[in-house]
């Protein structure tokens, strides 16, 4: 190999490291549209993250905060809970959450359950007032 | 060999024009150029419910930091079920004597006193004791008897609650009163936030503290914000009734379903009427888009109470505040300011009739 082909291989190697750095920054800023997630928060901290269609009509998760087990329950690209270790089951009677923005709450067992819709999707609103 | 060289040149150059191209890319993405890929976002319990805030940009790690600390200060400052809060002070002293307070609490229950003359008490901030006896929310909710509420009614009148602004004190007159700032407290907590966001150099971000949302600025891409009005009845018509587009607004909405249960078919919900000391009947739910969160939040409350004509009519006399109101047979009225700024978008197939 000459030290011109040297040179070569070493420009395609950077080329190609650049690419993809770029589209590793491109997908890191701007991911491609996708569909809803539901995102489960303990605490505040992200815990579990399922896309919305994945969530099986009557499958049920369960998580655990503070007080014990929160069981939220799939259905028909919905979401609710259905048990909760808590006094008053604010968060069971939220009843099914679908859209992006949408959260069920429980405050007692510091467990919420929000709908995400993407940024780059007009049709999902940034933020819901309620 | 002179070639390969020409060709490696060319690749070279061919990758710094990649890689700056990339650059651009990154500072292309907001307002503020090259401090636009950063987004922070925070969640926390208070205020019985979960504050989340987003924010973008280079100030906004450590502001967010700030604004969720002054939220939780004035959290503990207005509880009313903390007996050690300044409000659960002011309302074990109702009847005996006075109580100083923090500028924070006494400019806020003054915000408070000046809507209840507005509405004519129709937003009461010492709503306390039909709260306590109701109990919607909580594990010992029911529908007390007429006698009861009657009885809790009688302790409830804003003019029994006596502000000094010399010394900064507030008393309440009679025993067994006391002052609920659930319908306000989150309200001035988000525009704490906002104001030390905008102070940190914060352009673009999101407060939403249990449904009462600012938006400061505009979106990181410079766009407006699109909020998203909930659908009091998602059955009829999906989650979303109406998107806002906003810059730099607040919108709080007071609804029928947020804490309520049902009895009889009834449905008995957190907002109370203090002329019939029940759940009021004239809407379904209030938003307030404005530029002072803890305005809406009261005005959400007094609107809902008041009802279309009555409510409305005091949101068209004032500055920079718009209304959405849905009515207990779910038609959307708007006021012509927020008319420009509202897209429903609830399905059809129940009515949507928007008269004024």
């Amino acid at each position: 190999m000459t030290r011109g082909d040297k040179v070569v291989l070493g420009a395609v190697v950077v080329l190609a490291l650049a690419v993809f750095g770029y589209q590793g920054m491109r997908f890191r800023l701007m991911p491609p549209a996708q569909e809803a997630q539901v995102v489960v928060e303990v605490k505040g901290e992200v815990v579990e993250t399922h896309p919305l269609k994945d969530l099986k009509a009557g499958g049920q998760w369960q998580v655990k905060g503070p007080l014990g087990y929160s069981v939220y329950e799939g259905g028909d690209n919905r979401v609710r809970m259905v048990s909760s270790p808590c006094p008053d089951k604010v968060c069971v009677k939220r009843g099914w959450i679908s859209a992006s923005g949408e959260a069920i709450i429980c405050v007692p067992n510091q467990v919420v359950i929000h709908v995400e819709g993407h940024q780059e999707d007009e049709e999902g609103p940034d933020a819901l007032t309620q | 060999m002179r070639r390969n060289r020409l060709i490696g040149l060319v690749l070279t150059a061919l990758i710094v024009v990649g890689i700056s191209l990339a650059g651009c890319r990154v500072q292309e993405r907001g307002p503020g150029g090259a401090q636009t890929a950063l987004e922070v976002k925070r969640t926390e319990f208070m205020m019985d419910t979960v504050v989340t805030i987003t924010a973008y940009g280079e100030a906004a790690p450590a502001a967010v930091e700030e604004a969720l600390a002054e939220m939780a200060r004035i959290a503990d400052l207005m509880s009313a079920e903390d007996p050690g809060s300044e409000v659960g002070r002011l309302n074990a002293a109702a009847g005996q004597q006075p109580v100083v307070l923090s500028a924070d609490t006494y400019e806020l229950l003054a915000l408070a006193q000046h809507y209840a003359e507005l509405t004519d008490g129709a937003f009461d901030v010492t709503v306390r004791p039909l709260v306590e006896l109701w109990g919607i929310g909580k594990k010992n909710e029911y529908v007390p008897d007429k006698a009861r509420i009657a009885k809790a009614q009688a302790l409830v009148n804003w003019r029994d609650l006596v502000l000094d602004p010399d010394t900064r004190t507030a008393y309440l007159k009679r025993p067994g009163m006391g002052v609920d700032l659930g319908g306000a407290a989150k309200g001035y907590a988000a525009d704490r936030a906002r104001q030390i966001l905008a102070e940190r150099g914060v352009e673009s971000a999101l407060i939403d503290a249990g449904g009462n949302i600012w938006a400061l600025g505009r979106h990181p891409e410079g766009k407006p914000w699109r909020i998203g009005i909930k659908n009091p009845r998602p059955d009829h018509g999906g989650s979303v009734l109406a998107i806002v587009t906003s810059e730099d607004d607040t919108l709080v909405t007071s609804g029928d379903y947020e804490r309520y249960f049902i009895k009889g078919g009834v449905r008995y919900h957190h907002i109370f009427n203090p002329r019939t000391g029940e759940p009021a009947r004239a809407s379904m739910a209030v938003t307030i888009i404005a530029k002072n969160s803890a305005q809406a939040d009261i005005l959400s409350t007094a609107v809902f109470v008041l009802g279309p004509d009555k409510g409305l009519a005091l949101v068209e006399g004032l500055k920079d505040v718009g209304c959405v109101l849905v009515t207990p047979n779910e038609e959307i009225i708007m006021t012509p300011s927020a008319k420009q700024k509202v897209e429903i978008v609830r399905e059809e197939g129940v009515a949507s009739d928007t008269r004024r």
